[in-house]
């Protein structure tokens, strides 16, 4: 009993969120209103897309654009493992026989293309890996485009920048949760790991971290591969949702909203993020709908278009001048203490909680 | 001899648009290590007010000096309500916050013009080409190269006469020094962002009289382009990005010269890949640039 | 003129200078000495505004420095000069001493004191359209005072000028700030070079660990710190070279 207490206590602030989670998707399941359940199960796929990267930015500190190319990259490949046969071959005309004449169930083509999104993040993300901060920003945003550029112009594979149809719809509200929650969990967990550790160690002082043993480019590439993973099980979810995409979908637009939810929730904690994804989304889903009414009323003279991104980044930037660190900066939400440790300090802590 | 001269002209052109492009883009990141996202908004302002200035025929001239301004004006506003803020946070603060200030812009386009393309008038001469010696000179290439050689020798002048253009390259080797000696940091880095804008708009005025429209995203491909020849030419240095402009202008024009239709359709991702290689073989760029880590606080 | 008091400098969880205070007066040439990471070089830029200190005051000719940019501070009249000089190596030798001189823009004064700096150091006028960064170590620190001095400092702050240099450019060097005080410039030094130090200074302050242990005239800190020396057993490096006359 007293063990279990124990358990609770150090997990507060995870139970606090999956929790409330589960309570979301339940309450919203029961309500029955189709709107509300498509917004929650894009919400719940962002959320498993800014937790996918806040494992990586938040505990190296490195920005990233291109999470949401594995975020395309997931989604093509689960698609295309998915679709049955006859589908795929209207679709994709040209497409290589050994793809074309498969059809995988739901999960293993969901993890497939985590896997895909991962093998490539691997082989493609170590180099980058041991660069400098902004060196490192910049290349991943080429990674982006490189990986734009693929999936619009490999048209054998993805119907090119034209939309691909015929994706069967898998995806509903409780399996966007479920696997939600077990992001939620994982993000946790992660941080709180040896290797989680580490990679905060070499994020507030590098020096440090180095001196202590830590191969800092080792540590960063295992996150960068994990978050990939967690990105392209996110795109997965998401085309078999959506059932008909193209690759615009995976490019600045969407790389816009997931960033400044992370941002404005915090990325060094996940509580940070999760939070990020509840306030954005609700902020966003109101000024669409303000944007649609305007639109359908008539009242105006003119389409609105725009000015919920416009809001939105307008919002992003007084984030950034006034509380820069995010809604929750350093102490997850609804731990015990929220202790904070001062950049000198946690290197040591790290090493201290590694050995 | 003439295809080869031909190429030359081309080459030429299309590298003096993609240098200006790169200088504007490497001036501000020099002293504040900043990539800024919303460059390319700025090519887009300028074009909008080239569109909105264009109606009672008033002289090209004027339309394209109003087109600078604009992006001039916008880019000093960018700097004073969003990056000023954020100057002394993380590098990735203001990464983010050039990505919401591009974001914005965009969308302001968007909600306050219209998401479909806007058709500029074009000075009909620009269209015309001048026979000579069996070489076709297009007006339009004579005219970028001579305007952008022109703002090369002024920026260059301005960098090396006034004072305040010497200060702006003192605060690319070490702000903290610079700032020792009196000068105020805010006005430096406003001058940077008003050179940038500047050349933002000349870039502007030359690419969308190119193009004959302007959209919401039309800043996009430039400030790609200005991103690679910048980390190519190297990103320490005012002289590597005007290499890396020319150089990548080649590149293209040769590019699309040689290679076959189907792997033209790739040719950005290999320019990317090219990128990813130079920043992790040759961090500092062909092109060595003094290195200054240094941020300004 | 100048008047520190309680001040300290903490770099994250470490406290680079505690409880510091010392003063000095117009005409004078005050030293801060001490060995490495004893605070000197903290002290001088929590002075110029380079580091922000958690508590403490700074008055400068009856204003508080404390709040203010580094650029404000300059423009109270403080120049200081770092320990790595500073010199924009892009720029040419005659833009770097431009550049000193960016607050007095416009003065007519401005060519007279361009042909000083010129006689003082030859060297510079030699060079004048070089690329600063192809100087030596020496003739760097020359431009580096050179171009303070163009500012008409009211206060010249000097971290470490003797470092990394030839034993003949030290002589000069310490020729120099003894000419430049006779001259009547107002000088904070900071210098591990004791010996030579307190051949020149006014008076002088010690500090062991960021704390001051020890000031005065550079007669009564020889006594002073030969005594507590022979008591206490040294109190550190510094205070060693003090009594024994070694050069640091």
């Amino acid at each position: 009993m007293n063990h279990l207490h124990g358990i609770v206590r150090s997990n507060r602030s995870m139970l606090l969120f999956l929790g409330l989670f589960a309570l979301i998707a339940v309450a919203t399941q029961l309500s029955g209103v189709p709107l509300m359940q498509r917004i929650v199960t894009v919400m719940m796929i962002n959320l498993i897309l800014v937790l996918g990267l806040q494992v990586f930015m938040g505990n190296s500190g490195f920005l990233s654009f291109v999470h949401i190319g594995f975020m395309g990259i997931g989604a093509y490949t689960s698609a295309l493992l998915a679709m049955p046969v006859r589908a795929k071959s209207a679709a994709l005309p040209t497409l290589y026989p050994f793809l074309a004449d498969i059809q995988l169930p739901f999960l293993p083509a969901v993890l497939l293309a985590a896997l895909v999104a991962a093998l490539v993040a691997a082989i493609f993300g170590y180099p980058l890996m041991r660069l400098s901060e902004s060196a490192a920003a910049i290349a991943s945003f080429a990674m982006l485009v490189i990986i734009h550029v693929v999936l619009s112009q490999w048209s054998a594979v993805t119907n090119g920048p034209r939309t691909l149809f015929g994706v069967l719809r898998y995806t509903d509200l409780m399996t966007a949760a479920m696997w939600a929650l077990v992001i939620i969990a994982v993000a946790y967990l992660f941080k709180r790991s040896t290797l989680g550790l580490k990679l905060r160690a070499s994020r507030d002082n590098i020096h440090a971290a180095y001196s202590l043993g830590i191969n800092v480019v080792v540590v960063r590439w295992i996150a960068f591969v994990i978050s990939a993973a967690i990105c392209g099980l996110a795109g997965a979810l998401w085309a078999h949702f959506i059932t008909s995409f193209a690759p615009g979908a995976f490019y600045l637009a969407q790389t816009f909203v997931v960033l400044t939810m992370l941002i404005v929730g915090g990325p060094r904690t996940v509580s940070g993020a999760v939070v990020g994804v509840l306030a954005v989304t609700a902020v966003h889903e109101g000024l669409r709908h303000v944007e649609n009414t305007l639109n359908t009323s008539g009242s105006l003279p003119f389409q609105v278009v725009g000015l919920t991104e416009v809001l939105l980044a307008a919002a992003l930037i007084v984030m950034l001048a006034v509380r820069p660190g995010g809604l929750i900066q350093s102490g997850e939400a609804g731990s015990p203490k929220a202790r904070t440790v001062p950049p000198q300090q946690s290197a040591h802590v790290a090493a201290e909680e590694a050995s | 001899m003439q295809t080869f001269l031909q190429f030359i002209l081309n080459a030429l052109s299309l590298g003096s648009i993609y240098a200006l492009m790169a200088l504007g883009l490497v001036i501000v990141f020099g002293i504040l290590r900043l990539v800024n996202f919303a460059y390319g908004e700025l090519i887009m302002v300028a074009g909008y007010a080239w569109f909105a200035l264009q109606g009672p025929g008033w002289p090209w001239v004027l339309l394209a000096v109003g087109a600078v301004i604009a992006a001039g004006v916008v880019s000093v506003l960018t700097e004073r309500v969003a990056f000023r803020p954020v100057r002394s946070d993380s590098l990735n603060a203001m990464l983010v916050t050039s990505f919401a200030v591009s974001t914005l812009l965009q969308n302001s386009a968007l909600l306050l013009v219209s998401p479909r393309a806007r058709a500029v008038e074009v000075p009909s001469v620009l269209n015309n080409s001048i026979e000579f010696g069996g070489l076709r000179l297009g007006v339009n290439d004579l005219v970028t190269i001579v305007v952008c050689g022109a703002v090369l020798l002024a920026l260059g002048a301005l960098l090396r006469r006034t004072t305040l253009g010497i200060a702006l390259r003192a605060a690319a080797d070490d702000f903290r020094m610079l700032r020792l000696l009196g000068v105020r940091a805010d006005k430096v880095i406003a001058t940077a962002f008003a050179i940038s804008g500047v050349l933002a708009g000349v870039v502007g005025v030359l690419w969308i009289t190119r193009i004959g429209a302007v959209t919401p995203t039309v800043g996009a491909a430039p400030l790609l382009i200005a991103l690679i020849a910048v980390v190519v030419g190297g990103m320490n240095g005012l002289a590597g990005s005007i290499v890396g402009g020319y150089l990548l202008g080649t590149l293209t024009v040769g590019l699309q010269l040689f290679l076959p239709q189907e792997v033209l359709a790739f040719r950005d991702a290999f320019i990317f890949a090219v990128v990813i290689i130079v920043l992790v073989l040759r961090p500092q760029g062909l092109v060595k640039g003094r290195y200054s880590a240094e941020r300004v606080a | 003129m100048l008047a520190i008091n309680g001040l300290q400098v903490r770099y994250g969880a470490i406290v680079a200078v505690r409880d510091l205070s010392l003063s000095v007066a117009e005409g004078e040439l005050v030293a801060l000495v001490g060995a490495n990471g004893a605070g000197k070089s903290t002290t001088m830029a929590a002075i110029a505004g380079v580091v922000k200190p958690s508590t403490g005051t700074i008055t400068f000719l009856g204003q508080s420095l404390r709040g203010r940019s580094s650029e404000a501070i300059a423009g109270l009249g403080v120049a200081l000069i770092p320990e790595d000089r500073g010199i924009f190596p892009s720029l040419t030798v005659e833009q770097n001493l431009r550049l000193g001189a960016y607050l007095r823009r416009g003065q007519k004064d401005l060519g007279k004191d361009f042909a000083s700096v010129y006689r003082r150091f030859p060297i510079l006028a030699e060079r004048a359209k070089q690329g600063a960064g192809t100087l030596s170590g020496g003739e760097q620190q020359q431009l580096a005072i050179g171009r303070a001095l163009l500012s008409r400092p009211k206060l010249l702050m000097l971290d470490e000028p003797s470092l990394g240099l030839s034993p003949t450019m030290v002589d000069r060097m310490f020729e120099l700030i003894d000419e430049l005080h006779r001259d009547g410039t107002t000088i904070l030094l900071v210098e591990q070079n004791v010996r030579r130090t307190l051949e020149i200074v006014d008076r002088a302050y010690l500090l062991t660990n960021g704390r001051l242990t020890a000031s005065g005239t550079p007669e009564q800190l020889r006594r002073e710190v030969d005594i507590a020396g022979a008591y206490m057993g040294g109190r550190a490096a510094a205070a060693g070279d003090i009594s024994e006359g070694r050069t640091g």
